[in-house]
């Protein structure tokens, strides 16, 4: 008979200290903060970015926008679901820990917390614009062996004749050429004068 | 018997006494985050310099937001403080190489300061190396004025 009240009251004190175990103390457990990101922006201008390309001794020469890209950071916090084997023990013996679960469950869905932080600069370029014509950039044109120097601007629709700029040059001759912005890389091309053939040779610069 | 008695106190003591070495100082008791601390810029870069694993690759550092007076609105039990707690919290942004020897991009970081000490960085705790050395210092530092 004492035994049997004991066991009675060994499950009952079990029921009850056991029963929402889970939820109490996700409830009052704190919240955890992270960081995270949020959408990417585009933010101010930061450069062009230019495409030359060459067909028959003619530069085309294109710029596209390029902006900063700025991130926003938020914190997120929400509580942390706790004690989840207490409600597998719970759902064994008498059946109620899935209701403990769910509502650990809910309690942490309804904790979340979203806090806008501030926004960065990621130090990252995207393109913020359409690619167009680059009119009137100067373009520097070197050969040291010939003692060539000179400063050239492309015309309104963004195009530069080098058989205008180097009627002067005869045969064929190795080029250097780069545009005055400091962030486009030289490029090599050989000039031949006179020469119009059907080849043609394309020469991209990516600066991102 | 007597045996576990004693092995039990024994654990008993390294227990207690292996947390008298990181114990949080008495002013982490204090709701006010004391005064606004002046050099806080070269107080991470400290940190940063004892945290990362490479950091001769920070690039591009910069504080994003000066410290301003931020009210915990939950308690952090790690880094033992309770709600309602006031923190200087301020946002640097810059990149560098991680613990897995990969560039990261920048990206920004939540400071906190109390009482003109680091107490979190991403709302974690500092790591207990930097916790021990920056109290041995700060101890040195109190004898010095006393004396």
């Amino acid at each position: 008979m004492i035994k049997k009240m004991a066991r009675i009251f060994l499950i009952l004190w079990m029921m009850f200290s056991l029963m929402g175990c889970s939820s109490l103390l996700t409830y009052y457990a704190p919240l955890k903060s992270k960081l995270v990101d949020g959408e990417k922006i585009i933010g101010e201008f930061s450069r062009y970015n230019y495409n030359v390309m060459i067909k028959e001794n003619k530069l085309f020469v294109e710029k596209e926008p390029l902006c900063k890209e700025t991130v926003m950071k938020y914190r997120s916090a929400q509580k942390e679901r706790r004690c989840f084997s207490c409600s597998l023990v719970e759902m064994v013996f008498y059946g109620f820990g899935f209701f403990d679960m769910l509502r650990a469950y809910a309690i942490v869905e309804d904790s979340k917390k979203i806090e806008p932080l501030a926004e960065y600069e990621t130090g990252n370029l995207v393109a913020c614009g359409k690619a167009e014509p680059a009119a009137n950039e100067s373009l520097y044109i070197d050969n040291k062996q010939l003692g060539l120097h000179r400063i050239v601007s492309t015309d309104a629709s963004g195009v530069l004749d080098l058989e205008k700029v180097l009627y002067d040059i005869s045969g064929a001759v190795y080029l250097r050429i780069h545009l005055e912005s400091k962030n486009t890389p030289a490029f090599k091309y050989l000039f031949e004068a006179g020469h119009r053939d059907s080849s043609y040779s394309e020469k991209k610069q990516s600066n991102t | 018997m007597n045996y576990i008695y004693r092995l039990l106190c024994f654990c008993f003591l390294c227990v207690t006494l292996s947390g008298c070495l990181v114990a949080p100082p008495h002013e982490s008791l204090q709701h006010v985050c004391g005064p606004y601390p002046e050099n806080y810029e070269a107080m991470i870069k400290d940190y940063l310099k004892k945290d990362l694993k490479h950091p001769e690759s920070i690039k591009d550092f910069s504080v994003i937001k000066p410290p301003e007076i931020k009210i915990l609105d939950t308690r952090y039990p790690t880094i033992r403080l309770h709600k309602g707690f006031e923190v200087w919290e301020f946002f640097i942004v810059y990149s560098g190489i991680n613990r897995n020897n990969v560039h990261t991009r920048k990206d920004l970081h939540v400071v906190w300061i109390r009482h003109n000490r680091l107490v979190a960085f991403d709302y974690k705790d500092l790591d207990l190396e930097y916790r021990v050395e920056e109290r041995i210092e700060n101890s040195k530092i109190l004898k010095r004025i006393r004396q």
